[in-house]
C-alpha cells in the first residue's frame, strides 16, 4: 500500500506539473477513490480516462500501480507496457517505478530473464533508479552470480556514494565469493556510512556478521548477528546464527542468546532461535524447554506444533503430543498441520479408525498440495497397515501426482502391490520407478535397492548416506531399518542404539514397523529398547520438573 | 492455438473511410446493417454498392470479411471479393489494404493453405507491422506449418508490446518445445500459467509433453488432467498417457476432483474420463453427483450407456425414459431404446422404437440399419427394405458401414452374389475411410491376413479408449472363426467389458450358441459384471451413506441377541456383545473360510492377547476381515480376533459398532438399528 500511496502523491504532483493535461476530471476521481481505499472505483475511472484518451500514460501508470496491490498481475504488465510507452521519460522515476513492478511480476511467475530485462529497461529510463540495481543484485544473489551482483553494487555506490546500499551490496557479494577480507572492509565502509537512526543498519551489521563468520570471528560476528535482528529480524541473519551455532563447538552461541533474551524476556524470538539451536544438537529436553518458556509468553500453535512433535518423537509422551494437538484444534478447527500430525501419531497408536477420521478431515481442509500430498501418504501408509491395499496403492499413486520427483514410493506402490498378490503390477512398478530414480538422479536409493532385494548395494548406499547426516536420529532409524531388512542385526542394533543416542524416542513406532521385524526375536533388540525406554522415562521426569520451576 | 480472426469495429471502418473521404452510401447503410449484426442486409448494400461502382473497394472489402466467417464458409467469394478490394482500393490506403490482406490470410488457413495464409499475412505485416492480430495469426500459420523459428521470433515480437497476454505464452512454449529449449519452454509455460491464473490449457498440454519425454509419467499425467479438466472434456488428452499409466491418470482425475467436489464441470468432466476409460461404475458414481448439481437430461444419456455396458437394462431404460420425459421428440434416444431392446432379444419391440426414431429423424441411415438389423429375425425381405434406404441415405464416411451390413443380411437371405457386390463396391473406399471399417469388409470377403494384420495392431497399441476387443471378436465371427472369436471376447473381459448380454444376443454369434468354450468364457464374463455390480452397489452407497442406517432382526437364543452379517461373503449368526471389544470368530470357522478362500494369508495380522468375560487372558490370531456386510451397510477392513476355541461363540464386538454413530435396541421390534456417520 506504501508504494502506491507513494507513486500515487507523485502521480497528483506530476499531474499539476505535466504539459499535457492530466489532472483530468477522471484521473482526480481516481485519485480521490484510491485515498480514499476504494480501489475499484478508482480502476473504473482510470479505465474510463484510457478509453476517453488512449495515449494518457498517467492513467496507465496509475491502473498498474492499483493492479499491483490488488495483484492483478497480468494488468500490471498490460498496464505498465502502456505506461512506458506514453509516458517514457516524461516521467523517469514513476515509469522506472512501473517497470520495477513489471520485473517484481515475471519474478514471482518464475521468468528470470525477462525480470532482469525488466530491469535494464528501468535502467534505459532512469539510470538514476536505486531499484533497477538492488533488484538486479537480488536475482543474482539467488542465482549465485556474486560477480555480476558485485557489479551492481559498484554502478550503485558510484551513483550514490554517500548511500551505504551499494556497499552493502558489494560486502554480500563478496561474501558469496568467499572473500570475506574484503567483504568486511566493504561492510565497513558501508558502516561508515551509516546515519544516526539509519533504517538500513541492519542491512549493514548482517554484512558485518556474514563477512565476520565466514573470517572465523565468531564472537564479534554474533555481536552483530544479534545487534542486527534487535533491529530487524531477517531470516539470513538468523539463519547465520544457526549455522554459527553448528560450526562452533560449546557454549558460546546459546550463552550470548540467552544473555541477550534476559535483557527481554518478552522478545520469544531468541527463544525460538535457541530451540532450533538445542534441536539441532540433538538436546530435546532443551528444546522444549525453550519452547515452553516461548509459550509461557504468548500463545503460539505453531510452537504448540513443534512441541507436541517433540513430546511424540524424542520424549516419548505420544499422550502429551496429543493433548497439544487436540488444544490447538479447540482454538483451531481448521488446522491442518495439526491434523497431518494427528494422523502419522495415531498410526503409530495404533488407532487406525481415528487415524483415518484425521486424514478425511485433513483431506476436506487442506487447500495446500503440499498438504494434501502429505495426508495422502500417511492416509497410505494407515490402509496399507491396516491391509486394505487397494486404498493404500490409490492413495500413494495420487501422492505420486503431487510429488512426481518422489520415486522412492514406486518401490513402496510395488511393495504393497506383491503383498496384495499382484505380483504383474508390482514388477511393472518397480521398472517404472527404477527407469524414473536412474533419469533423475543416476543412481537407486537404499530403499529402492532393499525392494528390489539388491541388500549388498543398499546397505552401500545407506552407509553413503549416513557419511553426510550422522546425527539425524531419523537417518540412523532408517538405517537400522535397512540393515535389519537385508538380515544384518549387528549393524542393525548398532543403527538403532545411534538413533537412540542421538534422542529417537518413538517406541510407538518401533512396536508396529515391519521393518524391523528380523530384529524382533533378538534378545538385544528388547534389551536396546528397555533401556532407553528407562533413559526415556528419566528424561520426562527432569522435563516435568525443569517446566514446573519456570 | 486460439484463432483471432478479425473483428472490425464498423467505426474504425467508417472512420478510416471517412477520413479517406469515400464512404459510400451503399457503404454507409452497409455499416449500420453491420453494427446490428444484420450481415444478410450488410452484404445486400455492399452488393449494391459494387453494382453501383465496382470499384468500391471498401464494400468489397466489407463483403470478403462477412463471407470469410466461419458460419457463412464462402470462401471462394470472400477471396473473389478480396481480390477485387485490393483491385480497388489506393495502394496509399494502408489501412485497408492491409485489412484485406489478413482477411485473405484468414481465409487461406480455413481451407488450409497455409503458405498462401502466411505470404498473405505476411503483406498484410509489411504495410502495418504492429497489428497484433495479424502478427499473432502470422506466427499461428508458421507454427501450423511447423516453421518454429519464424513463429517464436514473432510471438517474441508480440509479447514485446503485449506482455500480459497470457496465451502467447503458451504458444511460445510449444514452439520453444519444438526447437529443443525445454528450459526456455517451461518458463514460459509457467508465465502463462500464472497470469492466467491457471486457466490456460496450451501451457499444461505442453509441459505434459516435456514431462513425458523426460519420462516423467506422474508429472506428465498430472499436467494432461489438468489440461483436460480446463477444457472440460475428454478429447484435449490422447490416449498414450491413459494406455502407458492409467494408475496414474486416474489419481490424477481423482486429485483434480477433490479441488471442486461440488463443482458440476469437474464431476461431469470426470465422468466423461471414467466413461472413455470403461470404468462405468465409477463414471456413473460422477453423473450421480453431477446430476445432484445439476439435473441436465443428456447425462440421463451417457447413465443409461454405463448401466447398457453393465446389462442393467430396466435401469438403462429408466434413465432413457428420463430423457424423454423432457423432450420427447428425440430420435437418438429411441433409437438408443431399440437398441436395449434388442440386445435382451426383444426385436418387436426395437423396431417399432427405430421406426419412431425414422418418423422424427427419416434422413439418418443410422437409424435404418438398426432397424434391418432387428428385423433379420423377423421379416428379411423387410430387413433389406430398410438396409437399402439405409445404404442410400448414407454419407461417403458412412457407406461403407451401410454396405457391409447390407451384404451379411444379403447372405443371410442366400443372395450371395448381391453381397459380393456390396462388398466389392465398399472396397472403392477404402482410400477414403479408416481400416476400422475397412475390415468387417475384409472378414466377410474372407481376407484373414488383413484381419489379422488389424488384430495384430490393435493388439499393440495404446489404443485402450477405442475397445476394439469387442469389435474385433464380431468381425472373427463374421468369418466364423471360432477361436479368433472367443479369445478377442476374452480380451474384451479382461480389459473392459462387462457384457455378456451382447455376446448372447449378436446374430453372427449363434453359431457358437451351443459351444461349450463360449459358454463357460460368458460365464466368466457375467462373474466379472456381478463383480462391478456390487462394486457399483458399494460405490453408490458409499456416496448416499452420509448418514446410512440399516435395521437388522435379531433373535434371542439362550438369553443373548443373534443377528446375521456376512463376512468376506458368508453369512455367520453373531452373538450381539457391546462388552467384545472386537469381532471374534472361533478356530473352526477361521480354517473353513481359509480353506475355501474367504481369508487368505495376507488376512493374517499377527498375536493379540485378549481379555474374556471371566477375566482370563488368552492369546488370539488377529486376521482382517475384508468386508462385514451388516444389514444394507458394508464395511470394509475390520479388525477381529480368531479363538483357539472350537466352541467360542461368534461375538460382533466394538470393531464394529465404533465405525457406526449409533447402535440403537429395539426389543419392541426386535431389531437393532445402526447408524453409520458415512465409512
Amino acid at each position: 500500500m506504501k508504494k502506491l500511496l507513494i507513486i500515487l502523491l507523485i502521480g497528483v504532483c506530476g499531474a499539476l506539473t505535466a504539459q499535457n493535461n492530466q489532472s483530468s476530471y477522471n484521473i482526480k476521481r481516481a485519485l480521490d477513490a484510491a485515498q480514499s481505499g476504494n480501489e475499484q472505483d478508482a480502476l473504473k475511472f482510470l479505465v474510463k480516462e484510457t478509453k476517453e484518451n488512449p495515449t494518457n500514460g498517467y492513467a496507465y501508470l496509475f491502473l498498474a500501480s492499483i493492479c499491483n496491490e490488488l495483484g492483478y498481475n497480468s494488468a500490471v504488465l498490460r498496464f505498465g507496457n502502456d505506461a512506458i510507452r506514453y509516458l517514457g521519460k516524461t516521467e523517469p522515476n514513476m515509469t522506472a517505478g512501473v517497470a520495477e513492478m513489471m520485473a517484481e511480476v515475471y519474478l514471482a511467475g518464475g521468468d528470470t530473464v525477462r525480470a532482469l530485462s525488466m530491469y535494464d529497461r528501468c535502467a534505459e529510463i532512469s539510470k538514476y533508479f536505486k531499484g533497477t540495481y538492488t533488484g538486479r543484485a537480488w536475482i543474482y544473489y539467488k542465482n549465485g552470480r556474486y560477480d555480476d551482483m558485485f557489479a551492481e553494487g559498484e554502478k550503485f555506490a558510484k551513483l550514490y556514494p554517500k548511500s551505504l546500499i551499494g556497499y552493502v551490496i558489494m560486502s554480500d557479494a563478496k561474501t558469496g565469493m568467499r572473500r570475506y577480507m574484503d567483504a568486511l572492509n566493504l561492510a565497513d565502509k558501508a558502516y561508515a556510512r551509516l546515519e544516526k537512526e539509519d533504517e538500513n543498519e541492519h542491512l549493514v551489521r548482517g554484512s558485518r556478521a556474514k563477512a565476520l563468520f565466514g573470517l572465523g570471528r565468531y564472537e564479534e560476528s554474533l555481536n552483530e548477528a544479534v545487534r542486527s535482528a534487535n533491529l530487524h529480524i531477517t531470516s539470513s541473519v538468523l539463519q547465520l546464527i544457526e549455522d554459527m551455532a553448528d560450526s562452533v563447538p560449546g557454549p558460546m552461541v546459546l550463552d550470548t542468546l540467552q544473555a541477550v533474551w534476559e535483557r527481554d524476556k518478552q522478545q520469544t524470538t531468541w527463544l525460538y532461535v535457541m530451540s532450533d539451536i538445542y534441536r539441532s544438537r540433538n538436546d530435546y529436553i532443551n528444546t522444549a524447554l525453550m519452547l515452553h518458556k516461548a509459550l509461557a509468553i504468548e500463545e503460539n500453535n505453531s510452537a504448540k506444533e513443534s512441541l507436541s512433535s517433540l513430546y511424540i518423537n524424542y520424549l516419548a509422551s505420544p499422550e502429551e503430543g496429543e493433548r497439544l494437538l487436540l488444544e490447538i484444534l479447540k482454538t483451531d478447527s481448521a488446522n491442518v498441520p495439526v491434523y497431518i500430525e494427528l494422523i502419522q501419531l495415531y498410526h503409530d497408536m495404533d488407532r487406525y479408525d481415528d487415524a483415518l477420521k484425521s486424514a478425511d478431515k485433513c483431506m476436506q481442509l487442506a487447500q495446500k498440495d503440499k498438504d494434501v500430498a502429505t495426508c495422502l501418504m500417511l492416509r497410505g501408509r494407515v490402509y496399507e497397515y491396516m491391509h486394505d491395499y487397494r486404498h493404500a496403492v490409490d492413495d500413494y499413486f495420487r501422492y505420486l501426482i503431487y510429488k512426481p520427483e518422489n520415486h522412492d514410493l514406486w518401490f513402496r506402490i510395488g511393495r504393497v502391490l506383491r503383498l496384495s498378490g499382484d505380483t504383474v503390477g508390482a514388477e511393472k512398478v518397480f521398472e517404472e520407478g527404477k527407469r524414473a530414480m536412474m533419469v533423475d538422479n543416476g543412481e537407486l536409493t537404499a530403499e529402492a535397492l532393499l525392494e528390489l532385494g539388491e541388500y549388498d548395494k543398499a546397505t552401500e548406499a545407506v552407509e553413503q548416506r549416513l557419511q553426510k547426516s550422522k546425527s539425524r536420529p531419523s537417518e540412523r532409524y532408517n538405517a537400522a531399518c535397512v540393515y535389519a531388512m537385508a538380515g544384518r542385526s549387528s549393524e542393525a542394533l548398532r543403527e538403532l542404539e545411534a538413533a537412540f543416542e542421538y534422542g529417537f524416542r518413538n517406541f510407538y513406532h518401533i512396536v508396529w514397523d515391519s521393518d524391523l521385524d528380523n530384529l524382533r526375536a533378538l534378545p538385544e533388540f528388547n534389551a536396546l529398547v528397555n533401556k532407553y525406554k528407562e533413559k526415556a522415562e528419566e528424561e520426562k521426569i527432569l522435563l516435568r520438573k525443569l517446566v514446573a520451576d519456570l | 492455438m486460439k484463432r483471432i480472426f478479425l473483428i472490425i469495429p464498423l467505426a474504425c471502418l467508417g472512420l478510416a473511410a471517412s477520413a479517406a473521404g469515400k464512404m459510400s452510401y451503399y457503404f454507409q447503410r452497409a455499416e449500420e446493417a453491420y453494427g446490428q449484426e444484420d450481415y444478410e442486409t450488410c452484404l445486400n448494400y455492399c452488393r449494391q454498392g459494387v453494382e453501383d461502382n465496382k470499384k468500391d473497394g471498401y464494400c468489397w472489402a466489407v463483403m470478403a470479411e462477412i463471407y470469410s466467417k466461419a458460419a457463412y464458409g464462402r470462401f471462394a467469394e470472400a477471396l473473389e471479393a478480396a481480390d477485387n478490394a485490393l483491385a480497388s482500393l489506393k495502394k496509399n490506403d494502408t489501412w485497408w489494404v492491409a485489412f484485406v490482406h489478413a482477411i485473405r490470410g484468414d481465409v487461406y488457413y480455413k481451407i488450409a493453405d497455409y503458405p498462401a495464409s502466411k505470404e498473405a499475412y505476411r503483406k498484410s505485416l509489411s504495410i502495418k507491422p504492429d497489428n497484433n492480430t495479424v502478427i499473432a495469426s502470422y506466427a499461428d500459420v508458421c507454427a501450423t506449418m511447423g516453421e518454429w523459428q519464424p513463429a517464436a521470433a514473432e510471438y517474441k515480437k508480440l509479447l514485446k508490446n503485449n506482455p500480459a497476454m497470457a496465451f502467447v505464452y503458451a504458444e511460445l512454449a510449444d514452439c520453444e518445445y519444438h526447437l529443443g529449449q525445454i528450459k526456455e519452454a517451461k518458463t514460459d509455460c509457467n508465465m502463462a500459467i500464472y497470469l492466467s491464473d491457471d486457466e490456460n490449457i496450451k501451457s499444461h498440454i505442453v509441459l505434459s509433453k516435456i514431462a513425458l519425454d523426460e519420462h516423467n509419467l506422474p508429472l506428465a499425467a498430472k499436467e494432461m488432467v489438468r489440461a483436460m479438466f480446463l477444457e472440460k472434456g475428454y478429447e484435449i488428452m490422447g490416449d498414450t498417457l491413459v494406455g502407458l499409466c492409467p494408475e496414474l491418470m486416474t489419481a490424477a482425475v481423482i486429485n483434480e476432483v477433490e479441488k471442486a467436489p461440488n463443482d458440476f464441470d469437474v464431476n461431469n468432466t470426470a465422468a466423461l474420463y471414467f466413461f472413455q476409460t470403461a470404468d462405468f461404475v465409477t463414471c456413473l458414481y460422477y453423473l450421480e453427483k453431477a446430476y445432484e448439481l445439476q439435473e441436465r437430461p443428456e447425462l440421463n444419456i451417457y447413465k443409461a450407456t454405463c448401466y447398457q455396458q453393465l446389462d442393467m437394462f430396466q435401469e438403462a431404460q429408466q434413465c432413457y425414459l428420463k430423457v424423454l420425459e423432457a423432450d420427447s421428440l428425440v430420435a437418438s434416444v429411441y433409437n438408443s431404446i431399440g437398441v436395449l431392446q434388442h440386445t435382451v432379444g426383444k426385436d418387436e419391440e426395437a423396431v417399432l422404437s427405430y421406426k419412431r426414431a425414422i418418423s422424427l429423424e427419416p434422413d439418418n441411415n443410422e437409424y435404418y440399419r438398426m432397424c434391418a438389423r432387428s428385423l433379420i429375425n423377423i421379416d428379411l425381405d423387410e430387413a433389406l427394405h430398410y438396409m437399402d434406404t439405409a445404404v442410400m441415405l448414407s454419407p461417403e464416411d458412412e457407406i461403407v458401414t451401410s454396405l457391409f451390413n447390407r451384404a451379411e443380411i444379403l447372405r443371410i437371405a442366400g443372395k450371395e452374389s448381391d453381397a459380393l457386390k456390396d462388398l466389392n463396391d465398399a472396397l472403392a473406399y477404402k482410400n477414403t475411410v479408416g481400416e476400422d471399417e475397412m475390415v468387417y469388409v475384409y472378414a466377410l470377403l474372407g481376407e484373414r491376413e488383413k484381419v489379422t494384420a488389424f488384430a495384430d495392431s490393435v493388439a499393440q497399441s495404446h489404443n485402450t479408449a477405442k475397445h476394439y476387443e469387442v469389435e474385433l471378436a464380431l468381425i472373427y465371427a463374421a468369418m466364423r472363426d471360432k477361436q479368433g472369436t472367443l479369445k478377442w471376447i476374452r480380451r474384451a473381459f479382461d480389459t473392459w467389458s462387462r457384457s455378456t448380454a451382447l455376446f448372447r444376443s449378436h446374430h453372427r454369434l449363434r453359431f457358437l450358441a451351443d459351444d461349450n468354450d463360449f459358454i463357460t468364457l460368458l460365464s466368466y464374463g457375467d462373474s466379472l459384471r456381478l463383480k462391478e455390480i456390487e462394486r457399483l452397489e458399494r460405490t453408490m452407497l458409499k456416496a448416499e451413506n452420509v448418514a446410512g442406517a440399516t435395521e437388522i432382526p435379531f433373535t434371542r437364543q439362550g438369553g443373548v441377541c443373534q443377528v446375521k452379517c456376512a463376512v468376506n461373503g458368508l453369512p455367520f449368526y453373531f452373538v450381539f456383545d457391546t462388552g467384545a471389544a472386537d469381532v471374534t470368530l472361533s478356530c473352526v470357522e477361521a480354517d473353513y473360510m481359509l480353506k475355501n478362500g474367504y481369508l487368505t494369508d495376507a488376512d493374517f495380522m499377527g498375536k493379540q492377547n485378549y481379555v474374556t468375560a471371566d477375566g482370563n487372558i488368552h492369546e488370539g490370531t488377529i486376521v482382517n476381515l475384508r468386508e462385514v456386510r451388516v444389514g444394507d451397510i458394508v464395511l470394509h477392513n475390520i479388525k477381529a480376533s480368531v479363538v483357539r476355541n472350537q466352541n467360542a461363540p461368534l461375538l460382533l464386538g466394538q470393531s464394529v459398532f465404533r465405525r457406526f454413530g449409533t447402535v440403537q435396541l429395539d426389543n419392541s421390534r426386535s431389531v437393532i438399528r445402526f447408524v453409520s456417520d458415512g465409512e
